[in-house]
């Protein structure tokens, strides 16, 4: 086993590229993956400004509870990079997100990044599912871990074919007693405007030529930001301490758009939130954030 | 300068019929058509407001909350207490973000000052003329309202209205150039309704600030400083002052826009705090929120295609003592905003009360729709084809369907109004007194909305409402500019002269007007361009903190999504208990909410 291990967060586009142009094989029931962690240490972050206002979220001082997975991209884009690493990076797509933060960061904290390849299964209609687990330590103590859920398609040969069930449509109108319903406009530009925060310039995001190219009618927004922005909502309900934060993520978001964020308080005290079209045809992610209470504001 | 004593207004219960009814709306299925009376498929918007429902109050309650329509002025401050975002927010929510007689017409706007600087408009203030009480020490901020002249898509079809056929070619376009450039108004109660939606503004002002802090805060406020041009002239240096550290320009005064009123709001000292609680005054803000103009009278007035709730009459009445509290409120509020002794404001202000369901009150009711009906027909046949028919008749089209805006309707409806010499002999200001009118329409309303949520049983929406018009007072004014008739007062005071300014009716019923009806106020596909009906925070505030103007609740890619009071939780739902998508909204960060702004 080799540890990549880094003194700075390394740059997400050379990875990127390096990635793509690795010429690999669509995945089978039988491909393994290897032990690949990476590893930065020392890292700071002091400056949260344009990521906080991108995700129109509050700064409390403390780095939301989606930031962490951010700043492990480029770990995560240097084990799809690595020699070793069996999947081919284009067409793979970001299923799921579980976030365990025992406390929040707080900005210019000092802490590692470790991440690892955790897990995979063969999903017979789809291909393989595989997990990368990301670590956030301080003196040695997990204060927030994730685990990502990603998709490597298998070829179409490989794959069995499933019926599609139609699904019935939406009804109409929001559930009752929602936390939080809001209407988020998403503008053209959201996609451009967040890979600069993040680094993260998959064409796919950026302009409808390049998203056309990978076969997308429209650019769509990062997964990521559609989360951070449904944190944005859920920051004023959820404590940020020993919080369990998932996400599902379900359909594209099409860019531009208006996606209505919707929040509900479950009887046992999870908070169940989504974000989907105004006409609820679409959903575009799904998740659950708890941490046994929950923390309604208080008023005047 | 006179303090006025106000007499209490005391609750008076309405009778809850056996027969009730409750608006029942739902969404419209696949491939059905939307009506007025379907729920609205989603709501998105930066206003506080949303589609809300009233909430019930005990009857104990109802009187705490009545204390409100007769408040004096505060004589002092208590200790300068710097206000939270959020207590902001809500006192704006009550005030200057909903406040107004017309929901089509935005022509206020509001810059809030903290402590320091209302250290230093309270200087300024205490020079100018005119003041209706004593300018205060130890404001912990100042709100300082700017009003423009009432410009509506109804005041670009009068533009057209009174011309001669050949002569339209030249005076139409003379009196648009003159409406836009001197801010003139095609006739007088038009130029009225600025300032009657100033009074009303203020008038809610001093609510809002003791609702918006559980009664712990009090408002100062003052209006007459501002009005008529006597006073302005005497006034000029002052204003001038207040409107540069407003940041007025000369952009904003070319478009109309000046100081209409400035108010100082202050910890209340012993013996001035009200006592309102905090769950009342939640229960009141929220209320303040859902109460809107209730047109429908079911049986009477309701469309053809309204469904059974609105067709059935419902066996209700306003109670007498009902219309004498309401009446009561009403003189509070005229002497309270003219300084002007309370007994000779029940003589000056000119009240006509049509008690719809008497033989009498029939004819008269009927009287005023003929005479409306003959202006409408009047208007139609007037319109220069030359600017109609290249539009489709949309002009005529618009005043047709005016005609709905003059719907009277309702067991008890009131004209209100003024002599202009008897005003003026009394020594008062015209302007200040119309802006009296307006403040006591609409506290009077207040007494039917309150009591009309008094131990509301769970199967009703409301047992009474109001719906304050200007449409017939217009209507009318059109007919006395430009076609000789007669102001609907001069039926009851014939040799007075009056001038009537607005038109209330009350309603005894069970169930709220469709919600589609407050839909046009709050979808921006069914907003004219002239109709900007529910604005956000960012929309018409400002908050100054170290010298600078910000808007209220537009922050780092962020406005407001938050429902004012959204605690109290009441949202409309369809009858299966679904909301609207968006209604809801979202409380604004905490971080943000409870930072103290100065």
């Amino acid at each position: 086993m080799v540890e990549m291990e880094f003194d700075a967060l390394p740059n997400l586009s050379g990875l990127y590229v390096k990635a793509a142009i690795k010429r690999r094989k669509p995945p089978t029931a039988t491909t393994k993956l290897p032990d690949l962690p990476a590893r930065a240490a020392g890292v700071i972050v002091d400056d949260l400004d344009d990521y906080l206002k991108i995700c129109a979220i509050a700064d409390d001082g403390h780095l939301p509870p989606t930031y962490p997975q951010v700043l492990a991209t480029p770990l995560h884009a240097a084990i799809v990079a690595h020699a070793d690493f069996p999947l081919p990076a284009l067409g793979m797509v970001h299923l799921e997100n579980r976030v365990e933060q025992k406390r929040p960061i707080a900005v210019g904290e000092k802490f590692d990044l470790r991440c690892e390849l955790s897990g995979s299964e063969w999903i017979p209609h789809l291909g393989l599912k595989f997990a990368i687990d990301t670590v956030v330590e301080v003196g040695g103590e997990t204060i927030w871990k994730s685990q990502l859920w990603a998709l490597s398609r298998g070829a179409k040969k490989d794959l069995e074919k499933r019926e599609r069930k139609p699904r019935p449509a939406p009804e109409p109108g929001e559930v009752a007693d929602p936390l939080v319903s809001v209407m988020v406009d998403v503008p053209a530009d959201m996609g451009r405007r967040y890979s600069a925060v993040c680094g993260d310039y998959n064409p796919i995001h950026l302009y409808p030529l390049t998203a056309k190219l990978f076969g997308f009618k429209r650019p769509i927004v990062h997964g990521m930001w559609t989360f951070a922005r449904c944190w944005a909502e859920l920051a004023n309900f959820a404590d940020p301490e020993d919080l369990v934060f998932t996400v599902g993520f379900k359909q594209p978001l099409y860019l531009p758009t208006t996606a209505l964020i919707t929040a509900v308080e479950e009887e046992d005290g999870e908070i169940s939130y989504r974000a989907g079209s105004v006409d609820g045809q679409r959903l575009f992610l799904r998740g659950k954030a708890h941490n046994g209470a929950l923390n309604r504001p208080t008023v005047p | 300068m006179t303090t006025c004593e106000q007499k209490r207004v005391v609750p008076v219960p309405i009778e809850v019929p056996e027969k009730r009814a409750r608006r029942c709306p739902r969404f419209a299925g696949d491939g059905e058509k939307k009506t007025r009376y379907s729920m609205p498929n989603y709501l998105k918007t930066a206003s506080p407001v949303g589609y809300r429902t009233r909430v019930p109050l005990t009857l104990d309650e109802a009187e705490r909350a009545l204390e409100l329509l007769s408040l004096e002025r505060p004589t002092a401050f208590g200790e300068v207490e710097s206000a939270t975002e959020e207590e902001l927010f809500e006192e704006s929510s009550l005030g200057v973000m909903t406040a107004r007689q017309s929901t089509n017409f935005r022509g206020h706007r509001q810059i809030t000052f903290g402590p320091d600087d209302s250290a230093k408009i309270a200087h300024i203030m205490r020079s100018m003329d005119a003041l209706e009480g004593p300018v205060l020490d130890g404001a912990s901020y100042t709100h300082v309202v700017l009003s423009r002249p009432y410009r509506t898509s109804f005041t670009m079809l009068l533009t057209i209205i009174g011309h001669k056929p050949l002569a339209s070619l030249v005076t139409v376009p003379t009196r648009l150039f003159r409406k836009k450039v001197f801010h003139e108004d095609d006739m007088p109660t038009i130029g009225y309704l600025q300032h009657i939606h100033v009074g009303i503004l203020a008038d809610a002002m001093e609510r809002a600030a003791v609702v918006a802090s559980a009664g712990k805060r009090r408002a100062n406020v003052f209006s007459a400083p501002f009005c008529g041009e006597r006073r302005q002239g005497a006034n000029r240096p002052a204003i001038r002052a207040l409107e540069e550290m407003c940041g007025i320009g000369t952009a904003e005064r070319a478009a109309g826009w000046r100081i209409a009123l400035a108010a100082q709001v202050g910890t209340a000292v012993d013996g001035e705090a009200i006592d309102l609680g905090e769950e009342l005054s939640r229960k009141l803000g929220a209320n303040l929120m859902a109460f809107r103009s209730e047109r429908i009278q079911p049986g009477i007035n309701q469309d053809d295609s309204a469904p059974a709730e609105y067709c059935e009459r419902q066996d209700m009445d306003v109670p007498d003592e009902l219309t004498v509290q309401a009446g009561r409120a009403a003189y509070n509020a005229f002497s309270h905003w003219t300084s002007c002794d309370r007994e000779r404001a029940k003589e000056l202000l000119m009240l006509e009360r049509i008690d719809v369901l008497t033989p009498n009150g029939k004819e008269r009711i009927r009287q005023v729709r003929k005479m409306l009906d003959s202006v409408s027909d009047r208007v139609i046949d007037n319109i220069p084809k030359w600017i109609d028919l290249p539009l489709a008749k949309a002009f005529s089209k618009a005043a047709e369907k005016g005609r709905k805006a003059f719907g009277l309707a309702g067991q008890r409806i009131y004209v209100g109004g003024l002599s202009r010499p008897e005003v003026e002999e009394e020594g008062l200001c015209w302007e200040q007194a119309v802006r009296a009118v307006g403040a006591a329409a609409s506290r009077s309303g207040l007494v039917a909305e309150i009591m009309g949520v008094a131990e509301l049983p769970d199967d009703c929406d409301l047992l009474a409402g109001l719906c304050l018009m200007a449409g017939p007072i217009n209507q009318n004014d059109i007919g006395k500019t430009f076609f000789g008739h007669e102001d609907l007062l001069s039926h009851q005071y014939p040799h007075r002269d009056p001038t009537s300014l607005l038109v209330w009716t009350l309603k005894a019923k069970t169930v709220a007007d469709p919600i589609g009806n407050e839909e046009q106020l709050m979808n921006e596909k069914r907003q004219g361009k002239l109709v900007d009906l529910r604005p956000g925070p960012h929309d018409v505030i400002e908050v100054v903190r170290d010298g600078k103007a910000q808007p209220m609740r537009e922050r780092d890619g962020r406005i407001n999504d938050e429902r004012a009071f959204y605690d109290v939780r009441n949202f409309a739902t369809c009858v299966e208990g679904r909301e609207i998508p968006g209604n809801r909204g979202a409380p604004w960060p905490q971080e943000w909410r409870k930072e103290k702004l100065w």
